[in-house]
């Protein structure tokens, strides 16, 4: 079901922090991931130096799981 | 070539005679010359140069867009403070048009769009904001917040750009009429305008810039520093306007991921001055690459003030090893007391000097609040000396009753100056709280003093008290940090109450590996320290909550504790699994 973006996301974000075996592009990252800031920080870093490019705090206020940042991400690179 | 098409270091311009009546007049100065306020992008790019001389134009001709609004002077104009000229523009606007600006939070969480607008709401309603500006991209949640409330203008600088402006002449804001509102952080309750009139303001800047920094025209300051917060507000803004430096930005979600450009910055525009909280040092040390540190020469960088939150002497040593070979001299390092409702600073140590480190008893201090200097190596705490009090301020340290106590004697810190806050604003009641009839300021925060010298160990409401020992969090967590395994910043410690309303110490850390026995080492070793039992939970990496600065928040992990924590016939914790791996038992009730 996953894009190939979501998936390559969702390795970046395993590097951070423990994904639960039934973990989707649609799991909320705040409530059933409890990633706090200092974490998402680093993902965005790790997001953006991947991809070469800038993710401004206002798209990320709209984001609460893989797929809206994979629709960030994708309007970015193209 | 240094600073490549940012202004120069250096304004050239002499130091005018006698002091300046407003903050205007500050920038009528500062125009004269070719200094300015330089902004770098997240990948470190210069984004922006604003010469003082453009920034007075601007602000000119916005004062004159806002005087067609034709609003009651000292009406409050809410400003987006994300690192962005355009908080610059409106900020000096309002000094010309004889409006307050409010500096507002531009610090937005992933997912947390609708917590900002009901957050920015709130203080706009506080303090009855009657215009909103916002850099483009914040546009549109400040639209949404401040639909309810009516305000005579709320957008950003293209439809602001479209009113017309009005003629007749500008009069700035001078003396005792106010300068600015300051929103303080920190508190649990809802935050607290600090109002602060020109003249208070303008004499806490004078006095840095003369006693504490003993600023030189060829200084060059770089900051990260939000706008919304005192320090980069007035440290970062206002005191490099007074002496017409140059300034260089970058955005504090920049630091918060590449801190590595804070460090780049100091060294290609041969930075002097940079300043940040304890937590900003510990963040470059822990984040940079070793085999980047050559990239950089931070040989310029002569002043390296240190405040808001209790200084760990550990973190500075770290930061002081990883870039000493880059040429990072820790007599740089300032300690600074200070707080929103002074303006900014009220005692700076020595410059030249490196952190001076107060190592004391732990028993006599935690026993009877008195500050012995140690006698051994064991069984002693190290603080920081925040310097002396600066010339202007009156203070006394007084017990709980009100009573001056002795040098060395831990207390209650009270200041009173030319530079103390008028009140928060719009609300008498949290102003008495703090601020006596005869202009004394309740600090909030326990020290000591050694002459005029301060020792500042804790918030006051971060005491834990038990069996009548005052001890401070930060005690226990740099006495867990010291355990193998557990890394510096990611432990909290506080007070909680359990059912039965006895207080429980709580340490929570967080650690990588749940070695079974850690809790119980840890549990242990306070048992050894401080003689009290605490109770122990170790967490995965990073969940501990913190700041939008990075900083842990003892409060919220209070409240995120007693919410996940159930309790035993005993009232003793008895906690659920997540997000807790592994916790200690405690010996006895």
């Amino acid at each position: 079901m996953d894009s190939p973006l979501e998936l390559e996301l969702r390795e970046l974000l395993a590097g951070i922090t423990a994904l639960p075996p039934d973990f989707t592009a649609d799991t909320d990252l705040l409530d059933a991931l409890a990633l706090e800031s200092a974490q998402i920080m680093e993902f965005v870093m790790e997001v953006e130096d991947r991809f070469d490019i800038i993710i401004d705090q206002r798209q990320l206020a709209e984001v609460r799981n893989i797929a809206h940042l994979a629709a960030v991400v994708g309007k970015a690179v193209a | 070539m240094a600073y490549v098409g940012a202004t120069p270091t250096g304004s050239g311009i002499p130091r005018p005679e006698g002091e300046f009546e407003g903050l205007a007049d500050a920038l009528d100065f500062a125009a004269r010359g070719q200094t300015g306020y330089n902004f770098y992008s997240g990948s470190g790019e210069l984004d922006a140069a604003v010469p003082y001389a453009q920034l007075r134009q601007q602000a000119v001709a916005t004062a004159r867009r806002l005087a067609h609004l034709d609003l009651p002077r000292h009406s409050r104009v809410a400003i987006i403070a994300d690192t962005d000229p355009l908080f610059h523009r409106f900020f000096f606007a309002c000094q010309y048009a004889g409006l307050i600006p409010v500096p507002m939070p531009a610090a937005l969480q992933m997912g947390g769009g609708d917590a900002y607008v009901g957050q920015i709401q709130r203080m706009m309603e506080r303090c009855g904001a009657a215009v909103a500006v916002a850099p483009d991209s914040f546009v549109d949640l400040l639209q949404t917040a401040a639909k309810p409330l009516g305000l005579a203008f709320v957008g950003g600088e293209a439809d602001f750009d479209a009113l017309p402006q009005a003629t007749e002449a500008l009069s700035p804001m001078r003396g005792d009429e106010p300068a600015y509102l300051q929103y303080t952080s920190g508190s649990t309750r809802f935050p607290r305008g600090v109002e602060m009139s020109q003249r208070a303001v303008l004499c806490n800047l004078r006095e840095i810039g003369e006693v504490g920094a003993q600023l030189r025209d060829d200084d060059r300051v770089a900051s990260w520093l939000p706008f919304y917060h005192d320090m980069g507000l007035v440290g970062c803004v206002l005191v490099p306007l007074v002496y017409a430096l140059s300034v260089d930005y970058l955005s504090p979600r920049t630091f918060a991921m590449r801190p590595r450009l804070w460090l780049k910055l100091i060294s290609e525009n041969r930075c002097t001055s940079s300043s940040s909280p304890p937590s900003g040092y510990g963040l470059c040390a822990t984040r940079l690459r070793l085999s980047d540190r050559e990239k950089y020469d931070l040989s310029s960088w002569r002043i390296a003030c240190v405040g808001a939150e209790r200084i760990n002497p550990r973190l500075l040593e770290r930061f002081s090893q990883v870039l000493g070979p880059a040429g990072f001299d820790p007599k740089a390092f300032v300690a600074c007391y200070g707080m929103a409702e002074c303006g900014l600073a009220i005692s700076f140590a020595p410059l030249d000097n490196g952190l001076d480190v107060d190592v004391v008893d732990k028993e006599s201090i935690s026993a009877s609040g008195f500050a012995k200097p140690a006698a051994g190596a064991s069984g002693v705490l190290k603080l920081a000396d925040c310097g002396a009090v600066m010339p202007s301020y009156e203070f006394r340290i007084c017990d709980d009753e009100g009573r001056e106590v002795a040098e060395r004697h831990c207390g209650h810190i009270f200041v009173r100056g030319p530079s103390v806050m008028r009140g928060y604003f719009n609300d008498a009641e949290a102003t008495a709280e703090v601020l006596d009839d005869s202009g004394w300021l309740d600090t909030g925060d326990i020290g000591y003093r050694m002459g005029r010298h301060l020792v500042v160990t804790a918030r006051s409401k971060d005491v834990i008290i038990v069996n009548g020992r005052n001890i401070w969090p930060q005690d226990l967590e740099q006495l867990a940090e010291s355990s193998p395994g557990v890394r510096i910043g990611t432990t909290t410690a506080f007070e909680a109450t359990r059912p039965n309303g006895d207080p429980l110490v709580v340490l929570v850390v967080e650690s990588k590996r749940a070695e079974p026995d850690l809790p119980r080492r840890i549990e242990s070793l306070v048992r050894e320290h401080f003689g009290v039992t605490c109770y122990v939970e170790i967490a995965p990496p990073r969940t501990l909550p913190r700041t939008s600065s990075g900083k842990l928040s003892r409060v919220t992990a209070r409240a995120g504790f007693l919410d996940r924590t159930h309790w035993d016939e005993a009232g003793n914790p008895a906690p659920m699994a997540a997000p807790v791996v592994e916790s200690a038992r405690l010996a006895n009730g």
